[in-house]
């Protein structure tokens, strides 16, 4: 019985799809160049953030 | 048969200096990669970064030797090929990529072999500075190479009489208007390149099942240089578009696929085209409505400038820029996306168990090699007819060489070139395959200067040597 | 001592150092082909891998500074040896590459042993085949090259082509005595034996030839016959001493010996070029960029050389002492 867990999976990366394309707009200054500085810099930190915060279990198995 | 001396020669600098940038593309971003990589191992001290480093190193050395021979052609080709071109851009191009030679060249070949043999020899801390070395002279190389190029692309700083050329100022040259722009996008896509090498060899590992800490390390490290590099390599990428359109608008015109003097308003963005450049339009052109006016204008409604804008003696061949500027920019959305996936998976713990991903990955190693290699023929074709834009037109720069002379070279430099490549793919492959070795368990020889004078070290067999007592 | 003088002398600098440092490389390979012995031939590339990279980079200097102090001439020159350039280039490509290449396989390192010897032996003859094309003169036409590609093919450049490739031969021997264990030095001590009286006598033969079929060089020798003559007597005395002392000369001076024949050849070719860079066409001054360009490098050539030599230097340095027999393999 998968369906929620699939659900969820497709929920979680249908939002991610769209947070990266919104991104991606913002990136390529179609808001205007303060918008882009803004936006690549968020996205950069966030990146960072997120890397840092989980190590996607880097260690040996 | 009748064959164009000019055209030969066009043909000859092109495949061989796409054949070279494809080298020193991945040799900039490895020489990084392996500086940070040593740091982690003099940090952490563990061995996994170590057998990272050893690996990536016989890759990298291949590359660069291929990358020096190649390009050493090149520093020839433009008198060989184009001797007008270099007796007029001499004054200007040659004396940056003198100091090239002198400031970046000397330093990374000087150190490429501490950097390969020296672990015995020097001990680790002076072993990690000839990497760094190696890698900053690949840098300072990219920036006045970058430096030379954008000269031609946006002229600045000199005066021409006839056939004779004067630099009036050195730094108008240097800082052309568009070099701070071309630099960094270069080195960001070099940087990409290595991080999807790195990160598509670990995921292939990752989906063998072997090699498992070396894999997860790398795919973990190259994921995370690629998504931040990526943002800024889009971002770079749109202010050097806006860059270009002001100084070389028949450029930018060409790469979009519009002929109108201004487009139909929204404008699409168009994904596909069959250009008639002949008949000044397009006999098919499929693409995203609105699209267009947005990423362009930066409005829903804006018009496109098309190529109709410039003069027909004048304009470049649509056709290449547009499909090379498409793969290079469809490549970069691709990476794009990889990156805002590797975040999600990584937050959901599931970046090394996605097999879909990871198959992604493998796809992608060689992607930076690609998008680099359209960049430049964007940048490149998208110039013609122009050698130097604006002041020498390409076909009134070749030698006074016949074309037969040209072809059987060209057909020498494609047969010599191609056993340079399958000798290159058949090792690396052969590399990745036998997989990382097992680094060794005990340190090499601390790495004090004092340490390397010391007659051990030197009479040592150049094997692996246990930690020194003091 | 103006602009152009200066950057010529730092044309001729980097030329000299090309023609050392790699010359011993270059030597070494071609030495390669007459090497049966597959585990001395590991040792020879051996000796050479460290610091082949930094002494090939001398030749682009040269190119670069031709192209940036002597445009004109660069335009010239390079069209006119177009076919021997290239043929260069594809043959240190070889060399290069062999280097990354052979020690990846243990199948097939004998056939890249083959194309760094034939590599190495290419790239000597093309680099002489040039010098005597230079010598020997180029068609100019209102400062563009109006000959053929085949004017190369000749007596002077062909001889020209063999004794610089016997000559590197000289200097990579005198290199592996110097770097390399017992049984590669005695190779090397027997190739100097063999090498040097025929560079020598090839030497005199070109020089003969090129006088007999260029006025400006017996001009040359009516006007500066004191400093031919010493050149000449220098020369001859070296190259006896390498001919007849080869056993008994310590090792590095058997290889000091090897670079003065090779100094006081290139002082001698100098000379007789000079003030033309294109002799009998065009001079030094003609073909010489603007003083902002010349300034640029010559500057840069200042400031930067030193620290160039100096971790060079510093390179070799490290690397003293003979080439362990196991190589440098991790």
């Amino acid at each position: 019985m998968n369906s929620k867990k699939d659900l969820s999976h497709f929920a979680g990366l249908a939002g991610t799809t769209l947070l990266g394309a919104f991104f991606f707009f913002l990136i390529i200054g179609v808001f205007g160049l303060r918008f882009a500085i803004t936006g690549v810099l968020a996205f950069i930190v966030g990146a960072l953030a997120i890397c840092h915060r989980f190590p996607a279990g880097g260690t040996e198995p | 048969m009748r064959l164009d001396p000019s055209i030969l020669a066009r043909i000859q600098f092109a495949f061989t200096v796409s054949f070279h940038i494809v080298f020193p593309t991945m040799s900039i971003g490895l020489a990084s990669f392996l500086a940070v990589i040593e740091a982690l191992w003099l940090k952490t001290k563990d061995s996994i970064y170590l057998e990272i480093y050893k690996f990536w190193l016989s890759i990298f050395a291949m590359g660069f030797g291929v990358g020096v021979v190649t390009g050493i052609v090149l520093s020839f080709e433009f008198g060989l090929g184009f001797a007008r071109f270099a007796e007029i851009a001499g004054p200007a191009i040659g004396p940056m990529i003198a100091l090239e030679v002198l400031t970046a060249f000397f330093l990374e070949a000087g150190f490429l072999g501490i950097m390969m043999f020296g672990l015995h020899r020097v001990g680790p801390k002076l072993h990690f500075i000839a990497t760094c070395m190696v890698a900053v002279g690949t840098l300072i190389s990219a920036s006045w190479i970058l430096s030379a190029n954008s000269w031609m692309q946006t002229p600045a700083g000199v005066a021409i009489h006839g056939d004779h050329l004067t630099v009036l100022n050195w730094r108008d040259v240097i800082v052309n208007p568009s070099w701070p722009y071309r630099l960094p996008h270069m080195i960001s896509a070099a940087y990409l390149t290595a991080s999807f090498m790195v990160a598509g060899v670990g995921a292939w590992y990752l989906l063998r099942g072997i090699h498992q800490g070396f894999a997860r390390r790398t795919v973990a490290l190259g994921t995370a240089f690629a998504t931040v590099l990526i943002a800024g390599q889009v971002f770079i990428g749109d202010i050097l578009y806006g860059t270009m359109l002001k100084y070389q608008p028949p450029k930018m015109q060409a790469a979009e696929g519009f002929w109108e003097e201004k487009s139909q308003s929204p404008a699409p963005y168009y994904w596909f085209i069959i250009p008639d450049q002949p008949n000044q339009r397009n006999r098919l052109e499929l693409g995203m409505p609105y699209l267009g006016s947005i990423w362009l204008t930066h409005s829903l409604r804006g018009r496109v400038e098309g190529l109709k804008n410039t003069p027909r003696d004048r304009q470049p061949r649509m056709a290449m820029v547009f499909y090379a500027f498409r793969i290079m920019y469809g490549l970069a959305i691709l990476m794009f996306g990889i990156g805002v996936a590797s975040l999600w998976l990584r937050f959901r713990g599931r970046l090394f168990a996605s097999r879909w991903f990871l198959w992604t990955l493998v796809f992608m190693t060689p992607s930076g090699i690609i998008a680099t290699l359209a960049g430049w023929y964007v940048a490149e074709t998208g110039r013609q007819p122009w050698v130097i834009y604006g002041i020498l037109r390409t076909v009134d720069a070749v030698s006074p060489v016949p074309a037969r002379a040209l072809l059987s070279t060209l057909i020498g430099f494609i047969c010599v070139y191609s056993v340079f490549f399958s000798a290159f793919l058949i090792f690396t492959l052969r590399i990745i395959r036998l997989g990382p070795a097992e680094a060794p368990p005990h340190a090499e020889a601390s790495g004090s200067l004092k340490n390397a004078f010391r007659p051990q070290v030197l009479d040592s067999p150049a094997r692996v040597v246990s930690t020194q007592s003091s | 001592m103006d602009l152009p003088l200066l950057s010529a002398s730092f044309l001729a600098f980097a030329l000299t150092m090309y023609a050392i440092l790699d010359g011993f490389d270059l030597g070494v390979g071609i030495l390669l082909l007459f090497q049966p012995v597959a585990a001395s031939r590991d040792h020879m590339v051996d000796c050479i891998t460290p610091t082949w990279d930094g002494n090939e980079t001398w030749i682009i200097m040269a190119g670069v500074t031709l192209l940036a102090a002597f445009p004109t001439a660069y335009s010239i020159l390079l069209p006119a040896f177009y076919l021997p350039v290239i043929l260069m280039l594809l043959a240190l490509g070889f060399r290069g590459v062999s280097f990354e290449f052979r020690v990846q396989t243990t199948r097939l390192r004998r056939r890249w042993d083959i194309a760094f010897g034939i590599g190495s032996l290419v790239a000597a003859l093309m680099q002489g085949l040039i010098l005597g094309g230079v010598v020997q003169g180029v068609t100019v036409q209102n400062g563009r090259f109006a000959g053929s590609v085949l004017d190369i093919v000749r007596p002077l450049p062909i001889i020209s082509g063999v004794t610089l490739g016997i000559g590197y031969a000289v200097l990579g021997a005198g290199w592996l005595n110097l770097k390399a264990n017992s049984p590669v030095q005695h190779f090397a001590k027997r190739c100097v034996r063999i090498c040097s009286p025929a560079f020598t006598v090839l030497f005199g033969i070109a020089c003969l030839y090129a006088a007999r079929i260029q006025p400006f060089i017996r001009a040359k020798w009516g006007s500066h016959e004191i400093a031919l003559t010493c050149l000449i007597a220098a020369f001859a005395a070296v190259a006896g001493t390498l001919t007849v002392l080869t056993e008994k000369l310590r090792a590095s001076v058997l290889f000091f010996l090897g670079l003065s024949v090779f100094a006081v050849g290139i002082s001698g070719i100098a000379l007789i070029i000079f003030p033309d860079i294109v002799p009998c066409s065009v001079s030094l001054w003609d073909a010489a960029s603007s003083s902002t360009s010349q300034c640029f490098v010559l500057i840069g050539a200042a400031f930067v050389t030193p620290v160039v030599l100096g971790y060079s230097a510093f390179a070799y340095w490290i690397f003293r002492g003979k080439t362990p027999e196991e190589g440098w393999g991790e």
